[in-house]
């Protein structure tokens, strides 16, 4: 058996799977998010909820996803700005006692593994929507045999100097005027709320500009845009889908991604969590030092 | 003996080494780029003759301001001197001199070799950015077997979607604001000649973006500055680090440090390629 976690602003999903392939999902359970703030009281409350759904079988490995930096080589959290107290912490080290392979990885590059799986075996973008907190963008990348996946922290690129507070510390972020809690503060509304035009237009704008930055660093073939909640969220993506595309044929003048809204449901993380079992011939994440 | 040429927007230079140890640096010839490919062809080769001086060279190897094609056989596009562009200068110049010879974007020479050789040496994970009529930059990751290279149009970062039409063609690039061109073309003079000292905050504010979006998607432990308009401005240098320290709030932060080898670092760059094992182009 499988278990993939996802932690998340709001919730953590824990799903286990009989195997690593398709529809073998067993059980799945959420929990709200704010219990687990401190970690040492996460990690007993991890212990609790792991060992009630391995009773009676023998666990295969863990693979957890969290928004902000982790490094992936060695498990720990150096940036999560949803759980400040587990900056610094080990996750691998804390699940070890499992005696099972443990995996922990940004949720972008875990969205991204995901839809890789389905995709055309192209260079991959997938900018990763997460419902109520921010944006997280990864590629991935076919060289020769292996993968190279690469997290891009794209909610926190400046594309306004000195504009809104963004709650990372700087001004101007991305994410402030396209997801999550921005996109709240700013209109009240969930981005899966949003179906005014010119709303859509204007976070549309700000999106093309980021992704122009992606892109003069790292041109993709394809490049798809998911959520969190692939349902709720869907018509929001599908309309930043076109503005996006329509405005890059307009303003970027190198080489454009098609851009697509990922076609897999709400289980594109766990997807990418178990991916991560699958691709083990990953070329280490360019971010860190092997 | 080794050739090294730099082809830079305004002035090209053509090394000569002997061995790939810069420290062998034999004699350098400096002439302006002439906008003319067979002018400027003509006038690498005649130096290229001049500094062999009868000698075989072994390797000539070229760092070039441009879009380098994926089989490093020509310049696909170059906006500073456009009639370089999908012109045989490589299968030319191995005919011509019997040699082989390797091309490579200019600011990926220079960060290799300011990673190898220069101040970036003792880092893992080096972006480097030059500034000087042009805006440009690379990332490279050292492992003990390979080293990663990812080319980095840093000058094209989008900073405003309906801002000052840059010599790209997109508008509200970083480099408008920024880079020497983009300077003469809103003040109406040379950045030399440039002394308002608010405009030299402007240009280190937009920099700071452009180095904070790289240091975001990059990830360096060192962050290393070349070109004209930086080498000769510590006090740009200075309010870069300054403003990096007070918006971004990536920690640890970045070394950051001026280049090692100024104006020659295309060249060294160029040199230090041939002793850099297993290079991947991403």
């Amino acid at each position: 058996m499988y278990l993939s976690i996802n932690v998340t602003h709001e919730h953590i999903v824990f799903t286990t799977f009989h195997e690593l392939g398709r529809d073998s999902q067993i059980t799945r359970r959420e929990f709200p998010s704010k219990d687990f703030q401190k970690y040492s009281s996460a990690t007993k409350r991890f212990g609790k909820i792991i060992a009630d759904l391995s009773k009676h079988k023998q666990l295969e490995g863990i693979a957890l996803s969290i928004a902000g930096y982790v490094d992936p080589i060695s498990g720990e959290v150096l940036n999560s700005y949803s759980f400040r107290d587990w900056d610094g912490k080990n996750i691998r080290n804390t699940l070890a006692k499992f005696n099972c392979p443990v995996k922990v990885e940004n949720d972008a590059v875990v969205a991204a593994l995901g839809q890789y799986r389905q995709s055309q075996k192209e260079r991959t973008g997938c900018v990763y929507f997460a419902r109520d907190a921010g944006i997280g963008a990864a590629v991935i990348n076919p060289m020769g045999d292996k993968l190279l996946t690469y997290p891009v922290e794209l909610g926190h690129i400046i594309i306004v100097p000195d504009g809104r507070s963004c709650e990372c510390g700087q001004k101007g972020c991305l994410e402030q005027y396209v997801a999550g809690r921005g996109v709240l503060q700013t209109y009240g509304l969930t981005t899966e709320g949003l179906h005014d035009e010119e709303i859509l237009v204007t976070t549309a704008r700000y999106l093309t500009q980021g992704l122009m930055t992606l892109l003069v660093f790292y041109p993709l073939d394809t490049l798809y845009l998911t959520g969190q909640n692939m349902r709720a969220q869907h018509e929001f993506l599908g309309q930043m889908a076109a503005y996006t595309t329509e405005m890059l044929e307009r303003k970027f003048i190198y080489t454009r991604p098609r851009i697509l809204v990922a076609d897999i449901e709400d289980n594109v993380i766990d997807r990418g969590n178990l991916a991560q079992f699958t691709y083990s011939g990953r070329i280490t994440d360019m971010r860190y030092s092997s | 003996m080794f050739i090294a040429i730099d082809i830079g927007a305004t002035n090209t230079r053509v090394a000569s080494f002997g061995s790939t140890d810069p420290a062998s640096l034999l004699t350098l010839e400096k002439f302006s780029s002439s906008q003319e490919y067979s002018e400027l062809y003509d006038h690498i080769t005649e130096s290229i003759w001049k500094l062999s001086d009868g000698n075989p060279i072994e390797t000539i190897t070229i760092g070039s301001a441009g879009l380098v094609a994926p089989d490093h056989k020509l310049l696909l596009r170059n906006a500073f001197l456009p009639a370089t562009a999908n012109k045989p200068i490589v299968d030319t110049l191995e005919h011509e001199f019997d040699t082989k010879v390797l091309l490579n974007n200019d600011a990926v020479c220079s960060a290799v070799g300011e990673s190898y050789l220069g101040v970036g040496k003792q880092g893992k994970r080096i972006l480097y950015i030059t500034i000087s009529t042009g805006m440009g930059g690379a990332f490279v990751k050292k492992e003990d077997d390979k080293t990663y290279i990812m080319p980095a149009e840093i000058g094209h970062i989008i900073v405003d979607l309906h801002g000052k039409v840059c010599e790209c063609g997109q508008k509200g690039c970083i480099g408008a604001y920024a880079h020497g061109r983009g300077l003469e073309e809103r003040f109406l003079t040379k950045p030399e000649n440039i002394d308002d000292m608010r405009i030299w905050e402007e240009v280190a504010e937009y920099l700071t973006i452009g180095v904070i979006n790289g240091a975001r998607i990059f990830m360096p432990d060192t962050v290393v500055f070349s070109g004209a308009l930086i080498d000769n401005r510590d006090y740009v240098f200075d309010k870069i680090k300054q403003l990096y320290e007070k918006r971004s709030v990536l920690r640890p932060m970045p070394e950051m440090v001026k280049s090692t080898f100024g104006d020659k670092s295309v060249l060294y760059g160029a040199l230090a390629f041939l002793s850099v094992k297993d290079a991947e182009f991403i």
